[in-house]
């Protein structure tokens, strides 16, 4: 269903990529990125409201205008807090690790060079190889609803809509790193809040208010209202819940786009800025679900297609409902929210491709120069990767699936992380055992078939419980078995900015 | 079920609390901008002191039981 015509959404695209393709070389001009600190992270300079900013618009994907009223479509309001809350944990969880790190490392550039200090470089890789594939997921994932959603509010070919995002994005991205990001992330967090506080709002008075809203939820749901307006609908929890918890609930731990925000402020003022943003993301993700309000009331859901509006095509169907000027003005502010969470994911891969890759593997004596150059070019490399992979996707993988299966890389790293953080006697053994143990039996149920030898079937949230279950036992057994003896002392009071480059000078 | 008071009234609160973020990351950038003044690239601080720490879980805390008191009026 296009509900504009093909002409706008193509100025569209072009008014928002001139737009921030402005503000990126504005900020390269002002802020001078020409060294790898300032390119990764943003020279550790970064004021908490632009800091903060720009964690809550990498963190509330784009997919969440799909996802969020997909999943009141499912569940009912109940659906609100079961994708909100994960999302939310995830800031929480990270404040720890982010507390211990800043002090182990003050001003480190990617955390995973915090893996060769701790247990050489073995270990680095097997960090390096699951940050890679998650990071690129992650990019999938928003440039899937970017091809989606544009698209079907277009008419314009998914595809053609998602080379054009990804040219642009990279472009930008290439020019001012993660000043670049954290600029056009605020302009784009702005974006967000005037699509929460102004259009979603307009939706709902479009459809009548929220009291008829209501009225019209109650009968179009008929039997089934009770269970839908409740926020205890807790029967879909192993398939709506549990999934993103286990995963994308701890996926910033691992994720290094958060990693190089919480690198990009002020230590002193680390939780700050993580709680704020975090929560704050919980209140944006909540108003995505008004969306999925208005779609129960003002269509009957269908699961089998043959009639109605299935959950997943709930929210475009419900913004169809929206004039054609706001409807305009929304897409507009989508491609910021789009753009916010993209530029993160390329800018991070950059910096693995730069730091982790380049430098700690290829070339050490690699001047400041050329690691900058190998970042710039990561950054349009990985571009063409994801939209690639995006292109296979959208064909091939439904939404949900895709943005679950994404928290995978998160079960196998994160408890193993925490284990080597405030446990001496994590060794690398263990850790690497844990890891790579972890991730490939939560491929194999994730991925196999009843023809593969051992393979049974388990819901999602089990293979993610499964995921953290072998990955923490294993570095457990493994370390009692052959500990280390690590004194994490010694860091501390070492000039921890040398011991995060992995011994080299800047 | 949530009755049609509560409907409303949780909608309400949902776009304040947006409303009240957005306002609050605004204007700390409109006080601060983009970067610490006269700080070099890669510069080190102190580590977060704890007063800061207990003042965040305070509002993690706080957070939390706002969500189950939802989850409980709301059921």
């Amino acid at each position: 269903m296009s509900v504009v015509s093909a002409a706008t959404g193509y100025a569209l695209i072009g008014l928002w990529g001139g737009m921030m393709l402005a503000l990126a070389y504005y900020i390269y001009r002002q802020q001078g990125v020409d060294d790898t600190s300032e390119f990764v992270t943003a020279g550790g300079r970064a004021q908490l409201g632009l800091a903060t900013a720009s964690f809550a618009v990498t963190w509330m994907w784009a997919g969440d205008v799909v996802g969020v009223p997909e999943y009141v479509g499912f569940v009912g309001i109940a659906g609100t807090w079961m994708y909100a809350a994960p999302a939310v944990l995830s800031g929480l969880l990270v404040i720890p690790f982010a507390l211990r790190m800043r002090r182990l490392f003050p001003q480190g550039y990617t955390y995973s060079e915090y893996f060769i200090e701790r247990f050489g470089r073995r270990a680095h890789l097997v960090v390096v190889l699951v940050i890679l594939y998650t990071m690129v997921l992650g990019g999938i994932v928003q440039l899937y609803v970017g091809g989606f959603v544009i698209g079907g509010l277009t008419g314009i070919d998914p595809n053609v809509v998602m080379g054009l995002l990804m040219l642009i994005i990279g472009l930008y991205i290439l020019v001012g790193g993660l000043w670049g990001s954290l600029t056009t992330d605020f302009v784009q967090f702005v974006s967000a809040i005037i699509l929460v506080v102004l259009f979603i709002p307009l939706l709902l008075f479009e459809a009548g208010g929220p009291g008829l809203v209501y009225e019209d939820m109650i009968s179009n749901l008929g039997e089934e209202a009770s269970v839908y307006l409740s926020m205890q609908h807790f029967d879909p929890i192993g398939d709506f819940f549990l999934p993103y918890a286990l995963g994308l609930g701890v996926w910033g731990i691992v994720s290094l786009s958060t990693w190089q925000r919480v690198f990009a402020v002020r230590r002193d003022k680390t939780t700050r800025f993580l709680t704020i943003g975090a929560i704050g993301v919980f209140t944006i993700i909540s108003m995505y679900a008004v969306i999925g309000f208005v779609g129960l009331a003002a269509f009957e859901i269908d699961f089998t297609g043959e009639g109605g509006v299935h959950p997943e095509n709930l929210s475009i169907e419900a913004l169809g409902l929206l004039p054609e000027w706001s409807l305009i003005l929304f897409m507009l502010v989508l491609l910021m929210v789009l753009g916010s969470s993209t530029d993160s994911y390329l800018t991070a891969l950059a910096s693995l491709t730069s730091r982790d890759i380049f430098y700690q593997n290829v070339s050490r004596d690699a001047s400041d120069e050329a690691q900058l150059w190998v970042a710039r070019g990561a950054s349009i490399f990985f571009a063409f990767i994801i939209f690639i992979g995006t292109v296979w996707a959208l064909d091939n993988v439904g939404f949900v699936t895709l943005l679950l299966a994404s928290g995978i890389g998160a079960t196998g790293l994160a408890g193993p992380f925490a284990l080597s953080l405030f446990w001496h006697k994590t060794s690398s053994t263990g850790f690497i055992t844990g890891v790579v143990c972890s991730q490939l039996v939560s491929a194999y149920l994730f991925l196999g078939s009843p023809a593969l030898p051992l393979w049974t079937e388990f819901p999602l949230w089990q293979i993610m419980a499964i995921g953290h279950a072998i990955a923490i036992t294993l570095t457990l057994v493994v370390s009692l078995v052959n500990p280390d003896d690590f004194d994490f002392e010694a860091i501390e009071h070492s000039d921890a900015t040398v011991r995060a480059d992995g011994g080299e000078e800047r | 079920m949530i009755g049609q008071t509560g409907f409303v009234v949780l909608v309400a609160l949902i776009w304040l609390s947006a409303t009240a973020f957005g306002g609050l990351v605004v204007y700390w950038f409109l006080r601060q901008g983009f970067a610490e003044d006269g700080v070099e690239s890669g510069q080190q601080f102190e580590p977060e002191p704890w007063s800061y720490t207990k003042v965040s879980l305070l509002i993690w805390v706080g957070f939390f039981v706002l969500l189950l008191a939802l989850l409980v009026i709301a059921g």
